[in-house]
């Protein structure tokens, strides 16, 4: 290969596509040139410093002239040219052209490499930028990571500690792929049959909205998914208990990271039903609290160190599938990886319980306003309240009912309550789309 | 034939309708996997004699609609001479006709004029149990010692087999009930009136080999084997699925193929599509099996809005052997029964559809189509859709193909037996008689009573149900592949979208021509398209996969979405192997756009559906023409 010289161009180029922007970034250092397959077409893998990240780039090398097919929403996955032993190649993202994609598979994990029973079908069903994922012959998905972590990757470490501690709502690793101590990308069982579980929780709202009466007797209910949510939920729990082991918490630190967060979210969106300030039995559930700032108080006081674990993250409604077998994590980042960092934290989790809740809480405001302004909302605002209730029920009902989960959430279900309660605030504050709802 | 037989052919006339000349006969032994099935109560079905109670001339001198309506197969309830405490499965001479429903000699009429007709005839044989009043029980009870005191199953106390669960556990507390004159009790899996033959005994499983070939001598095209699993007890088991059962059935099979090919046995295993399969044997045992789980959770789809109650149930429905197939079907002459549904699931299904408690049957709901969907045309559409589409041979119930009503004030299941409804004359055009005389009474409500509901006006309007139906089974016949095709379900990622392909390679099997006795049956306004229908390859040849090795074959694909939600949806379909072919609408034969690499997408309507032929472009162009 003796292009290396023009690939800092061509990464520019692929810099514009990834980053969606025009315009001069700052420069671009090559760390690691891999060729994963030769002749043409060709696959380069690139891994360079850019803007302070690791961008990795996956890069098919074509004959000019031949007909480029676009895999995905791009026009043209044309990077450029460069010139090797082969002569002069047309660069294209391989991630996103038809014929250099149906390589990937075998260049990366030798399952299928096009020989023998013809090229596998390939599909791109997911591309954004955590990750862009192919699905080859509706049998393996290829999640290649475009920005890497120094270090590995939270994404697949907790996908394998998941999948070794027996954790089996998940479509199964088939293999890493890793280089010079990255996780460049890994290769899974393809989830067939699946929708997303905010697909299923807005076809829910939007049938109880239509047919005007309550979720358990509009015929959409999605109580028993969410009770299924809940058990998946708390399954995972337990296997990342079993995989990465438990730490004690403190909950006056943890109290005092989220206080003025907790406290903007608290005083926002009535709607929420988690802000509690007015009801009659106190905020969240205790009588002696009459303001937020009084219940962050008591729980500051309570001397409370709760378990703490290795997490998801970032749980919620749009990270999980229903397949035909049942509900499964379909998405294994940010890992436990805090927003913005590459390390997996410890956190209660009912964090990520939380996660979830906030999530049905979003689903509903979602549906409710598309049923536009007041009043012809109004209704469906209170048919989407009753129906978050009811989900958060069955869900929590389920979590809280799982074997083992005594082990890792406090015994006081009225502890349980007020933390969740701290966790979905914080989780309103921190959330783009979740402060816009909020507030 | 017998000479009363060939009386009652003379005597039947060939009122009402006008009989139809463009049947097709499959004449290959694997008829069924293509057949669609209609499930009829000949009770129920037409009175020709005006006694108030249908009966097998009624039904006879209505084959020219069935003909028309474009179904395959008859399947008659129990016709057998019975007390009719259980309609009809309470038999009381396995080797006659209920007088109420006509004579042996109607029968035989009746099978010849359905079979030049090209439709077959099946029958229900309920062997597993007879009537208490049945000369076999009545001699077996009077002793211990007499020529068939084992013929049922005699014990003296009531506490053998306490694993067995009693199947009609609301009404009966126990499967053993006493007997006063025999001093004992005896073995009853349904109804205490109904006990169970002991199969151990060699003389009662030859007797019912006897029953079997009578009427296949007579000339039924097979039956389905009712209450199957249970045909023999065994202690530490719960009675049902045992191995003695399959090797019994089996026995039935090498009968039918060493003498009767392409006779068919249907079997009625109500459960698991694992278990149920076993009834397929190694292709030795039953040629079809109903599959039961399937049916509550197409009605769960359409409610819940999503795919998943149907794939889940699929996914764990086994492949069955080469030659075999599934019966599937919306509504019968039973409860919809939800045996095989979770707690959770079963209470989910009362809930949407039994909200009156009159609405429960056992453990089911004891309701027609129509009003299980509120009367809504489009669920109902969609749901034909899906029948007509998933794997197995459809089975429609009489009635449902008008969307008729039910009655749930009547006892058992009599709710979903009233009289089919073909005028809005006297008793519904179904009999002559007083109204005190008919042995249910009609529907006269506003909405599905037959003033509202019945052949004549659906017949009359080109945009009724029933003209709808008549279509697609008219569409389903030209895809072969429907029948026996492979099933690959499509991702998706809208839950509201149910998409999958049915692909295999099919046939070209000329149909037997089928001796027509004169007129075709055109309705008013339907001669241009009776003339158009005729002309297409569809009607004068049947594509047909399987055993056929000399024809011609082709490959054929079928691409079917269906929307379950209330709402239009758009669907984005992984279509990527089907890379090239160009869909083909099939109703309406219109060309899609050619399916590439990248997703396909498709919006449909509210519960709407699309069927698509998937074409290679140049024989889109070829259709097409110059």
């Amino acid at each position: 290969m003796n292009g290396v010289a023009p690939l800092d161009r061509l990464l520019e180029r692929w810099r514009e596509q990834h980053l969606h922007r025009a315009g001069p970034g700052g420069p671009i250092h090559l760390l690691d040139v891999e060729v994963l397959r030769h002749g043409r077409p060709g696959i380069v893998d690139v891994v360079a410093e850019m803007d302070a990240r690791l961008a990795h780039a996956v890069l098919g090398v074509r004959r000019p002239g031949e007909e480029l097919r676009a895999l995905g929403a791009v026009d043209e996955p044309t990077l450029g040219t460069l010139e090797d032993e082969e002569g002069v190649g047309l660069v294209v993202d391989a991630l996103h052209d038809v014929d250099a994609a149906r390589l990937l598979l075998g260049a990366v994990a030798g399952l299928a490499d096009g020989a023998g029973r013809g090229a596998p079908v390939v599909s791109l069903v997911r591309d954004d930028d955590e990750a862009t994922a192919l699905a080859f012959d509706r049998r393996y998905t290829l999640t290649v990571f475009p920005w890497l972590t120094r270090g590995p990757h939270p994404g697949t470490t907790f996908l394998a500690g998941l999948d070794a501690a027996g954790f089996n709502h998940l479509p199964a690793p088939i293999a890493f792929w890793r280089r010079a101590g990255r996780d460049l990308g890994v290769v899974q069982e393809l989830l067939a049959g699946a929708s997303s579980g905010w697909a299923l929780a807005i076809s829910s709202l939007r049938d109880v909205i239509a047919s005007g009466v309550s979720p358990d007797l509009a015929g959409g209910d999605f109580a028993p998914e969410a009770f299924a949510l809940g058990t998946m939920a708390a399954r995972m729990h337990l296997a990342l208990d079993t995989a990465f082991g438990r730490e004690t918490g403190d909950l006056a630190v943890l109290v005092d990271a989220v206080r003025p967060d907790v406290l903007a979210a608290a005083a926002g969106d009535s709607s929420y039903p988690g802000r509690d300030g007015l009801g009659s039995d106190g905020v969240a559930g205790d009588p002696t609290a009459t303001t937020s700032e009084q219940l962050l108080d008591a729980l500051r006081d309570t001397g409370l160190h709760p378990v703490t674990i290795r997490t998801h993250g970032d749980f919620h409604l749009g990270r999980t599938a229903r397949t035909d077998a049942g509900w499964v994590l379909a998405d294994c980042m940010p890992g436990g990886a805090a927003p913005g960092s590459e390390e997996p934290v410890f956190r209660s989790p009912l964090a990520d319980v939380a996660d979830l809740t906030w999530s049905l809480h979003h689903a509903a405001q979602v549906a409710a306003n598309e049923r536009g302004p007041a009043p012809a909302s109004t209704r469906a605002a209170e048919l989407a309240a009753a129906w978050e209730a009811r989900n958060r029920r069955a869900f929590l009902a389920a979590y809280l009912a799982t074997p083992g989960i005594g082990g890792l959430v406090p015994s006081d279900r009225r502890i349980v309550r007020r933390l969740l309660w701290l966790f979905e605030l914080a989780r309103a504050a921190r959330s783009p789309w979740g402060a816009a709802s909020v507030r | 034939m017998s000479g009363g037989a060939r009386a009652a052919e003379r005597d039947v006339g060939m009122s009402g309708f006008p009989p139809s000349s463009d049947s097709s006969y499959d004449p290959t032994e694997r008829w069924f996997q293509h057949a669609v099935f209609y499930e009829v109560l000949v009770r129920g079905f037409y009175d020709a004699n005006g006694d108030g109670t249908g009966d097998l001339a009624g039904l006879r001198a209505k084959l020219d609609y069935l003909q028309w309506l474009g179904i395959d197969c008859l399947w008659l309830l129990p016709f057998y001479p019975s007390p009719l405490r259980d309609g009809g499965y309470d038999v009381s001479d396995f080797f006659n006709v209920h007088p109420d429903y006509g004579t042996l000699g109607d029968l035989v009429g009746l099978l010849e004029d359905a079979h030049r007709r090209g439709i077959r005839v099946i029958a229900d044989l309920v062997i597993n149990h007879t009537s208490d009043q049945h000369p076999w029980f009545v001699e077996s009870r009077s002793s211990r010692t007499n020529p068939r005191a084992d013929w049922y199953v005699w014990n003296d106390d009531d506490q053998r087999w306490p694993e067995a669960r009693v199947v009609f556990a609301d009404v009966e507390r126990s499967n053993w009930t006493w007997d006063d004159t025999r001093k004992q009790y005896y073995w009853h899996r349904f109804y205490s009136h109904q006990p169970d033959l002991n199969f151990d005994n060699p003389e009662v499983a030859d007797a019912i080999l006897e029953v079997v070939r009578f009427w296949l001598d007579l000339g039924l095209d097979g039956f389905r084997l009712d209450a199957v699993p249970y045909l023999y007890q065994r202690d530490g088991t719960t009675g049902e699925h045992l191995p003695e059962t399959h090797a019994y059935i089996r026995r039935i099979r090498k009968q039918l193929d060493a003498e009767y090919p392409g006779r068919i046995l249907l079997a009625e295993a109500n459960g698991w599509p694992a278990d149920v399969a076993d009834y397929f044997g190694i292709g030795d045992e039953c040629h079809l099996c109903f599959h039961f789980p399937l049916m509550p959770r197409l009605f769960m789809a359409v409610r819940r809005e999503h795919r998943y109650p149907v794939t889940e149930i699929l996914s764990q429905t086994p492949v069955i052997p080469d030659g075999c197939q599934w019966a599937i079907f919306l509504r019968n002459h039973d409860e919809l029964t939800l045996e095989q549904v979770s707690d959770e699931e079963r209470d989910y299904l009362f809930a949407e559809y039994a909200k009156d408690p009159r609405m429960k049957r056992h453990m089911g709901i004891g309701r027609r189509l129509a009003p299980l969907l509120d009367g809504d045309r489009r669920l109902a559409e969609l749901l034909y859709a899906l029948v007509l589409s998933l794997p197995g041979s459809p089975v429609v119930y009489y009635g449902d193909e008008l969307l008729m009503g039910d009655n749930i004030y009547l006892g058992d299941r009599d709710s979903v037996r009233t009289p089919m409804q073909w005028s809005p004359d006297r008793n519904g055009g179904f009999s002559g008689a007083d109204f005190a005389q008919l042995y249910l009474p009609p529907l006269m409500d506003p909405v599905y009573g037959y003033g509202a509901v019945n052949v004549e006006a659906e017949l009359r309007n080109p945009g009724s149900f029933l003209h709808w139906l008549r279509g697609m089974l008219v569409q389903r016949r030209s895809l072969p592949v429907m029948g026996v095709g492979r099933m690959e379900v499509l991702d998706c990622a809208n839950p509201s979208i149910l998409a999958y392909v049915r692909s295999g390679e099919v046939a070209e099997v000329p149909l037997d021509t089928v001796e027509g006795p004169g007129l075709p049956y055109v309705m008013p306004g339907e001669a241009d398209a009776q003339a158009a229908a005729a002309d297409s390859p569809a009607r004068t040849v049947l594509a047909r996969a399987g055993e056929e090795g000399g024809a011609p074959k082709r490959f054929q694909a079928v691409l079917c979405v269906h929307n379950l939600s209330r709402f239009a949806q758009p669907a984005q379909l992984d279509l990527a192997a089907w890379e090239g072919k160009r869909p083909v609408e099939v109703l309406g034969r219109i060309p899609f756009p050619v399916i590439g690499a990248d997703p396909y997408s498709l919006a449909l309507g509210p519960r709407g559906f699309l069927w698509f032929e998937l074409a290679d472009r140049v024989q889109v162009l070829e259709e097409a023409g110059p």
